[in-house]
């Protein structure tokens, strides 16, 4: 049996990547979260998104950003098992940039990509690092539908008491 | 609402404040972020503050639309484009339940697009901090406007 059941900064390597989902985004959602944060006619209403750009109700981006924020979080919690252990990631997280390429639509079943670009290693006297990911978001045709490289803070072993 | 060519780089809007309250901060958890400070009520989700700033962005733009003076000619508002997406956001510190949090835009950058002349991409540099001065979120957003003129150079046209 291993003992270790948490993944710290020494234990991540450039390349390495994982994948987690599907979500199913709900029309009943998008439309709530749109109520309360990004009341655009096309986040809201079938009929006025008709008449926007993409010509059909669509998901705010920030509440595709939501959902991928919950998707990362419950992976990182049911991660118990030895053969995935649960990262030591810290609250800092930085988004250096973010792509929606494509808008996503009721039903839409997500996955997301995570893969490890670079390793930020630790400051003088820190005891922790960072690593660079890329988060690929694709639906369930396999289409990309958003692009984000993140710099999560990850604790060091060495600074695990 | 504003096209392209009425937008000055380095202008800045105050957007208002938004009060984080308990049980929105619950609310929002229970369904986007089960954080344990952010399901107690404690702390808000880094993504409900980012929540917040659309949320007054878009109440700053519907004042101003309403305030806009009687146009000298028919020119109808312009259409508001998609957002290709943000850059370099961040949140050098967690909003607490009670706090007030205020949020302002600056216009940072223009760019015309070859690909598609009737529009153009506006990059603002967004922030907003709590009442003890403290910056809670920092991005840069983009965001496609529609163009007057989409024949001129940008920036200057219209009138």
């Amino acid at each position: 049996m291993t003992k270790t059941a948490t993944r710290f900064w020494e234990d991540f390597t450039t390349g390495e990547s994982d994948e987690i989902g599907p979500y199913e985004i709900t029309r009943e959602d998008i439309v709530f979260f749109a109520s309360r944060y990004d009341p655009q006619p096309f986040h809201l209403d079938e009929e006025a998104a008709k008449s926007s750009m993409i010509g059909r109700l669509c998901a705010s981006g920030w509440h595709v950003m939501a959902i991928l924020w919950k998707m990362t979080r419950e992976a990182e919690e049911n991660a118990a098992s030895p053969a995935s252990r649960r990262p030591a990631f810290t609250d800092r997280a930085e988004i250096e940039e973010c792509r929606w390429r494509r808008p996503v639509f009721p039903g839409d079943r997500l996955t997301v990509k995570r893969t490890v670009v670079k390793r930020h290693p630790p400051r003088e006297g820190e005891n922790v690092g960072a690593c660079l990911f890329l988060w690929e978001v694709f639906d369930q045709h396999g289409e990309k539908k958003t692009e984000i490289r993140i710099s999560r803070e990850i604790s060091l072993r060495a600074g695990a008491s | 609402m504003s096209y392209f060519e009425d937008m000055p780089i380095g202008e800045k809007m105050d957007l208002g404040e938004r009060l984080f309250t308990k049980e929105e901060i619950m609310e929002f958890a229970r369904k986007y972020d089960p954080a344990p400070e952010c399901l107690k009520g404690l702390e808000a989700s880094r993504w409900q503050v980012v929540g917040g700033w659309m949320n007054r962005m878009m109440e700053a733009r519907a004042e101003n639309l309403a305030l806009r003076p009687p146009a000298e000619n028919d020119e109808r508002p312009a259409i508001l484009g998609p957002s290709p997406g943000f850059l370099e956001m961040r949140w050098p510190n967690p909003v607490r339940a009670g706090d007030r949090v205020r949020y302002r835009t600056t216009i940072a950058e223009k760019i015309l697009l070859k690909s598609r002349p009737q529009w153009g991409l506006v990059r603002n540099r967004n922030e907003a901090f709590n009442e003890r001065g403290e910056c809670v979120l920092s991005f840069l957003g983009q965001a496609l406007f529609e163009r007057r003129n989409p024949g001129d150079g940008g920036g200057g046209g219209g009138g």
